[in-house]
Formats: C-alpha cells, sequence, structure tokens
C-alpha cells in the first residue's frame, strides 16, 4: 500500500444544481492536512456555492463532501466542526469581543474559567491583548478581522474556511492580513480553503490555487505551475498580465513550435492545452518583453503609446503593426540600469524568454 | 463657447434666493404640520387643569381637582386597570406570533410572498369598523360568548401587523452570515435563534410592541364590538363620559391617556437606545 497521507477534505463529483443552472458541476479535490487551498474565479464561478456545501449551508445536488474520511454531506453545519471567517466578519454586535471568541466554546459547553482563558490565549494570538472588553463596533476593519479569525481558531476546527476576508479591506491593510492570516494558519497547521476572486492575494497566499470557471475546476496546482504552465487562455487570461495574440503555427518540433504573430516570428515552448491546429493564441507575460532603440533588429517594431511609473516597474504601451498592442512591463532603472522610455518614442519590441511564451486553442480577437 | 453660469452675477443671488426660499418652505410647512398634530391634545391636556365645572380652554384657574374626582371614580379605575391588563395580554401575544411571522416573511423565499405579506398587514388597511363587525359575527358563528379572552384575541388581530412590520425590518437589515457563523461555531438552529437572532431582534420587537400596546389600549371600536356589556375598557368607559356628562374628568383620562402612552413609547425607546448602544 503507498503511504500516500489521507486527505482531510475530500469533494467527490460535487454538483449543485439551481433548476436547469449548474452552479457547480462535477467538481473533484482532495486537501491534505495543513493545505492551504484556494478557490479563485471571477463571480458568479460558483465558488461561493462550493464553500457553502463544505459548510453544510447548501446541499448538493451530486456527489458527496467527505471530512477526515467520513461522509458529511447530511451533517448539519453545527456538527461539522467547520470554522468560516465571512467577508463582513459576521462577528455578534451584541457581544463583547471575548464573548464573541467564547461562544464556540458556551455552545460546548465548557466551563466558564476554561472560555475565558481561552479567549484570552486566542486574543494574545491575533495580536489584541487586552481588548477583551469591546465592542466589534469600537474596533477598525483589520480588528474586526483578527476577532473574527480567533472566533473560529478558538474551537479547534478540522478545517478553516475563508470567505473572501479581506474584500472589505483597504489595500495596504489587506496585503498586512493577508500575511498575518498565512502565517497564523501555517503555524497551527490548519488546513484551510480560501475562497476569493482576487489573483494576487491567491497567489501569495496558497499553497494550491483551484481556478474554476462557470462550476468548475479549469486547472488546480500551485501558483507558479498556474502562472508560468497556464491551462488554457482563461486561466492565462485571468491570472496575472498577459499578452494574448492570435498566432499562426508554422511548424511544431516536439517541445516547441514556430510561431508567427504581429508580424513577427518566434519560437515558443509548448505546454498545458497547446493549439494543435495552424492556429492559436500567444501568450507573453508583460515582463517577458524588453523594449530596445528602433534601429536593432529582431521583434516588433511600434511606437510607445503610454509609459507610467508603478513603483518598482515602469508599465509600457507599444503599439505594433496591425493595431495590436503589447504591455511591457520593465524593472525602474536604477543606478546602471536600463533607460525608461518616453510616449511617442519608436522601440522595438523583443521577447526575453521565448521558452515561457504559452501557445493556446482557440482565437482571441 | 460654454456657459459660463458661475459668472453671472445676478444668476449667483438668484440661486441663493432660491436655496433660501426652498428652507423656508420646509421649515414653515412642517412647523404648520406639527402645531395641527399636537394642539388639538395640548388644549385637552391644558383644559384638564381646570377648576370651573365645564371643559373650557384656556383653563379657569389650576387644580388636580378632576385628576382627584376620576381617582374616586370606582368604574374608571376599574375599567383602567382592565384596559392595561388587556393590552399586556394582548401585546404578549402579539409579540410571539409576529415575531414568529416576521421569518418566513424575511427569510422565506416562496411563491405569494408578497401577497402573504400584503395579508399580514391588512388588518391596517381594513376599517376596524368593519373588522370589529366581522369578528364578532365570527365568534357568534363559532359559538363563544364574549369574554375577555375573545376582547384580548380580537385585540392581537388589529396588533400583530405591528409587531410583524417593525421585527421584519429589523430581520432584513440582520446579517444572515450571523447565523451561519453561529451555526458554524457549533449553535444548534434553536440556540442560534435565541443567543444570536433574538438580541438583535430587540429593537424592533420593542419599537413593534410599544405600537401594539398602544394600539390595544386605546381601541375603542373593535372593543365596542366585542366587549359585552360587563367588559367595560378604559376607552368605552370615556365614550360614555363624553356622551353623558361632559365635565372635566374626561379632559383629565385623556390626559392620563396621554401620559401613560407617552410612558410607553419612551420605555420602548430605552429599551432600543440601550440595546442600540452595543449595534453597529
Amino acid at each position: 500500500m503507498s503511504a500516500q497521507p489521507v486527505p482531510d477534505l475530500q469533494l467527490l463529483r460535487l454538483s449543485k444544481r439551481y433548476g436547469a443552472v449548474l452552479a457547480v458541476d462535477d467538481v473533484s479535490l482532495d486537501v491534505e492536512p495543513g493545505e492551504f487551498v484556494t478557490l479563485l474565479g471571477p463571480s458568479g464561478c460558483g465558488k461561493t456555492t462550493l464553500l457553502k456545501s463544505i459548510a453544510g449551508f447548501l446541499q448538493p445536488s451530486e456527489g458527496s463532501v467527505v471530512l477526515r474520511q467520513t461522509v458529511i454531506n447530511d451533517v448539519l453545519p453545527h456538527l461539522r466542526q467547520i470554522g468560516i471567517v465571512f467577508q463582513h466578519y459576521a462577528l455578534f454586535p451584541h457581544m463583547t469581543v471575548a464573548q464573541n471568541i467564547g461562544f464556540g466554546l458556551r455552545m460546548r459547553r465548557r466551563g466558564r474559567a476554561e472560555t475565558d482563558r481561552i479567549a484570552a490565549e486566542m486574543l494574545e494570538l491575533v495580536k489584541l491583548p487586552g481588548m477583551g472588553g469591546r465592542y466589534p463596533h469600537q474596533l477598525s476593519g483589520g480588528q474586526q478581522q483578527r476577532v473574527a479569525l480567533a472566533r473560529v481558531l478558538a474551537v479547534q476546527p478540522v478545517l478553516l474556511l475563508l470567505d473572501e476576508p479581506f474584500g472589505a479591506l483597504d489595500k495596504k491593510l489587506r496585503v498586512e492580513m493577508q500575511i498575518e492570516v498565512k502565517q497564523l494558519v501555517s503555524e497551527l497547521r490548519v488546513t484551510t480553503i480560501f475562497v476569493t476572486h482576487d489573483q494576487e492575494e491567491a497567489m501569495l497566499m496558497s499553497d494550491r490555487i483551484a481556478v474554476m470557471q462557470a462550476g468548475r475546476i479549469v486547472q488546480c496546482d500551485t501558483p507558479q505551475a498556474i502562472y508560468d504552465r497556464p491551462h488554457d487562455l482563461f486561466v492565462a487570461d485571468f491570472i496575472g498580465a498577459s499578452n494574448l495574440l492570435d498566432a499562426k503555427v508554422l511548424g511544431t518540433d516536439g517541445a516547441a513550435a514556430r510561431v508567427a504573430a504581429g508580424g513577427t516570428e518566434l519560437e515558443v515552448g509548448l505546454a498545458g492545452e497547446t493549439s494543435t491546429s495552424a492556429e492559436g493564441v500567444l501568450m507573453i507575460r508583460p515582463e517577458n518583453l524588453a523594449l530596445r532603440a528602433a534601429a536593432e533588429r529582431g521583434g516588433w517594431e511600434g511606437r510607445v503609446t503610454f509609459a507610467l511609473h508603478a513603483g518598482p516597474t515602469m508599465e509600457y504601451e507599444v503599439a505594433v503593426g496591425e493595431g495590436a498592442r503589447l504591455r511591457v512591463s520593465r524593472p525602474r532603472a536604477g543606478g546602471g540600469g536600463e533607460r525608461t522610455w518616453r510616449i511617442g518614442e519608436k522601440v522595438t519590441v523583443s521577447v526575453v524568454d521565448p521558452a515561457s511564451c504559452r501557445l493556446f486553442r482557440g482565437r482571441w480577437t | 463657447m460654454p456657459e459660463r453660469s458661475f459668472e453671472d452675477h445676478g444668476a449667483r443671488v438668484r440661486a441663493r434666493l432660491g436655496d433660501a426660499a426652498f428652507w423656508a418652505a420646509i421649515w414653515v410647512v412642517s412647523g404648520l404640520a406639527l402645531v395641527y398634530l399636537l394642539l388639538p391634545t395640548c388644549i385637552i391636556v391644558g383644559a384638564s387643569f381646570t377648576t370651573s365645572d365645564f371643559v373650557v380652554f384656556p383653563p379657569v384657574g389650576l387644580s388636580l381637582r378632576w385628576f382627584a374626582k376620576l381617582w374616586e371614580l370606582e368604574a374608571v379605575r376599574v375599567a383602567a386597570a382592565r384596559s392595561l391588563g388587556i393590552a399586556a395580554a394582548a401585546t404578549a401575544v402579539a409579540v410571539v406570533l409576529g415575531v414568529a411571522a416576521a421569518f418566513p416573511l424575511v427569510r422565506g423565499r416562496f411563491r405569494g410572498r408578497e401577497a402573504l405579506n400584503a395579508l399580514l398587514m391588512s388588518p391596517l388597511v381594513l376599517p376596524s369598523l368593519v373588522y370589529g363587525l366581522a369578528a364578532l359575527i365570527f365568534v357568534s358563528a363559532l359559538g363563544f360568548s364574549l369574554s375577555i379572552t375573545v376582547l384580548v384575541l380580537s385585540h392581537v388581530a388589529i396588533i400583530v401587523p405591528y409587531v410583524v412590520r417593525t421585527t421584519a425590518a429589523s430581520l432584513a437589515l440582520l446579517d444572515p452570515h450571523l447565523e451561519e457563523a453561529a451555526r458554524s461555531l457549533g449553535a444548534n438552529i434553536w440556540r442560534t435563534f435565541v443567543h444570536v437572532v433574538l438580541p438583535n431582534l430587540l429593537p424592533g420587537i420593542a419599537t413593534g410592541g410599544a405600537f401594539a400596546f398602544i394600539s390595544s389600549f386605546d381601541n375603542l371600536t373593535v372593543s365596542l364590538f366585542l366587549a359585552g356589556p360587563r367588559v367595560e375598557t378604559l376607552p368605552i368607559r370615556l365614550f360614555s363620559m363624553i356622551e353623558f356628562d361632559l365635565d372635566p374628568s374626561v379632559a383629565a383620562i385623556s390626559t392620563v391617556l396621554v401620559l401613560i402612552t407617552l410612558a410607553v413609547v419612551l420605555l420602548a425607546h430605552r429599551a432600543v437606545g440601550l440595546t442600540r448602544i452595543v449595534r453597529l
């Protein structure tokens, strides 16, 4: 027998139907103990429906939810030992912070002394010591977020669900909380399922990302693999910024293909859902393009149509032949770095690493 | 050439006058509405302090003799106590029914929810005279004799909509995720209701309960049909006093009624206020 670890959570061919609409369509997923898995997709892709099925607020139409090798389809939510943190935290407004954190323990009829002790420990854990007497409305968004997390962790859930928990925070605080939550759940080794539509957030926090579209998981892999080797055009477009160009396939050779796009020919690597026909869509990440003076050959010739300072990088848009526009992202010129380009300048755009370009089935424009 | 209204001095002055006229109109009309609402009540309250033997405004002198006389009238005392008891009992029943009814109206997903909503509001829309008559026919068709219980239950029917309305409003504002959070933390559906839902509905329930209590307490039309000869409520007592001997004790009763109403409203407001401190 193999020594494979037993998954904490298994979704087996799960579907949820609303009348004629399939909100979740035949989804299977294994989540290992201590793993942080993100359900990522645009709104309406079924990720929240999936989450609610796991939590027990929705009954799946088909398939099963298996928690530590027990099918829990017909187990009521309060017996599932699954904790949830909601986007707006859902703290009980009529209870103090300490009462909120102690709620789950009171429902389990733990003693008062134990409840108070754990509540204090949890406040310590989420860096809010001494705040137990406050009411939720007296706290900032970030603090409410921490209390919501403490409230869930106090009952030591088997599984932690995070339902877009950072959506209500401003950018700077959001990034801080993302790192903090990630550190906390990895320290405690809590198996976590995280739902978001924000791909940056998903990249930053996840061990694995399940990209969802129209009720299905299109690709489930590590953030790096999803970014470098998107499975199809949808994932390529959804994850990160990319230049997508209609391309003609001139010939293939095992792991590489020769393509023509936007008036230039180049050799690209093959991976994922590769086009086998004569046409396809070429994906090039903006950071995989470089700009040189117009006189040099080998690439697309064009004119810079905008140049933005984005802090660590310069973001360019270059109009190349046939009305196509390429986004180019370059590290900002520091001492002795590459030069920056101004709007209107003529440039040559070249690919830095052709092997990391991808070719997909379909047409883009 | 674009229009540049900000450069035209005359237009700027006219605009300011327009703004001022708008606010003047709002203040005058709302002031008139307030006077129209409060003046009759002020007159009757004022008249209750008269020393004269007849209702007059402004009052002649200042005395509490009509309040003292009121206290001596046993029929009034009995009627007042009965009305308070009926209102309390009817409100208690209405709160239980109304809170329960608010749930499917807000959280339910079924066809005809809107129609049901309108139906539950119908006693507020239906003329109470019509309801009184209908209830009387209904009760006698069932073969019940008129009693305090019948009277309380008929009051319940007309005051339940207040509780439903205000509770439904509170419930609609309550984040459904609170209930899901409670469930996921291990609370079953009953404990979720008691520990999470109910405390957050209290402001709505208190407001609805206050309205319900007051409507029962000073209800005349339905009571006239269903009180029966020996069950006299305070409004009925007051009504017959006005009919037979219109002396200032009638004004004194009115003043007491106004005070009780105010007290109920303030109590409810206090309950709401206390709860609001801990609300978002």
